[in-house]
């Protein structure tokens, strides 16, 4: 009986890993810096941007599909609501990185970000491609799980 | 320590014993989730964040704790016919909340620290934070039987409603104090 809840458990974790071996987290010697730097530059400048009141002006480090999502009024209106939630952008700080483990396709750098009226610090997750461009960004709550 | 001890320690420790001890395992608890991000934001809830100053954690561990205690106490009072002690409720449901350290404590292993969604680690930890909550639960109940002397109906009853009221009481306050 026991060797059988034994094997049993052990199927669970292979099956349970199998599911999550899309992504893997990268230690600190194996994050490449320049793309890290190219990530927290553009977060920070991103919001800083837009807590001056001013638009973000995209040159080439992104992709098309994300210049023209974040138009000037939907930054507007992103850095409104968020102002109401959680309040001013302060800083922010690297957490940690993740890649497509098959692939590498996509590297997802994660910071914490803190705002004034908020106790509790906020995800910025900033997505690269191959080619080094911005191909995804996002601001949610913080979750030691990657979602 | 036989077996019988682990789910009802009650009869041999309570009042201001199971109170120390009690204190003792929540700042300990509180200090390890603190530094491993294990939020226990209502009675029977758990999360994983590092995102949040210190009091944050000592709010959610006190707040479930002084719920509980509070209506476990009316209850006691109000179905009764003995005297009861507030030192023994506040006592022993603090008691009760130990076995909750052992989710924070299994992720202080580098692996558990962050995790995917889905993932192993996650189903992991939270199987154990349910054997560790349901392990609570017994302990809570054990603890309001004879810390309040109350049997059968009253006793299931109350203690349902109690741990019901303690929940949306402590997610309340959470929503207000955080």
């Amino acid at each position: 009986m026991k060797s059988l809840s034994l094997v049993l458990g052990i199927c669970l974790i292979v099956a349970f890993n199998a599911f999550s071996q899309d992504f893997k987290k990268l230690s600190d010697p194996e994050t490449d810096k320049n793309k890290l730097k190219i990530a927290q530059n553009f977060a920070s400048d991103f919001l800083t941007k837009l807590k001056n009141g001013e638009e973000y002006k995209f040159k080439d480090e992104a992709i098309d599909p994300i210049k023209n999502q974040f138009t000037a009024e939907t930054q507007k209106l992103v850095y409104q609501q968020l102002k109401t939630q959680f309040g001013d952008f302060q800083s922010l700080e690297y957490a940690e990185t993740w890649i497509q483990s098959n692939s590498k396709a996509i590297t997802i750098y994660r910071f914490k970000g803190e705002f004034d009226k908020s106790t509790k610090k906020l995800e910025i997750r900033v997505v690269l491609n191959e080619a080094d461009k911005i191909a995804g960004f996002w601001i949610k709550p913080w979750s030691d799980m990657l979602k | 320590m036989n077996n019988r001890f682990l789910y009802n320690p009650f009869t041999k420790i309570a009042g201001i014993k199971s109170f120390i001890i009690g204190i003792a395992g929540l700042i300990i608890t509180t200090f390890i989730c603190f530094i491993t991000g294990t939020h226990f934001n209502g009675l029977l809830n758990i999360d994983f964040a590092k995102d949040s100053p210190f009091w944050v954690y000592l709010i959610e561990n006190l707040s479930n704790w002084i719920f509980i205690s509070i209506f476990l106490h009316l209850s006691g009072l109000i179905l009764s016919k003995s005297k009861i002690r507030v030192i023994d409720t506040l006592g022993t449901s603090l008691l009760a909340r130990i076995p909750l350290i052992i989710a924070p404590l299994t992720r202080t292993i580098p692996i558990f620290q962050s995790f995917i969604i889905q993932s192993w680690e996650m189903y992991f930890i939270t199987g154990l934070y349910l054997a560790s909550l349901i392990w609570t639960i017994i302990l809570l109940f054990n603890a309001f039987r004879i810390s309040c002397n109350l049997r059968y109906e009253k006793l299931i009853i109350s203690f349902i409603i109690s741990m019901l009221l303690s929940e949306v009481c402590t997610k309340l306050a959470l929503k207000f104090l955080i």
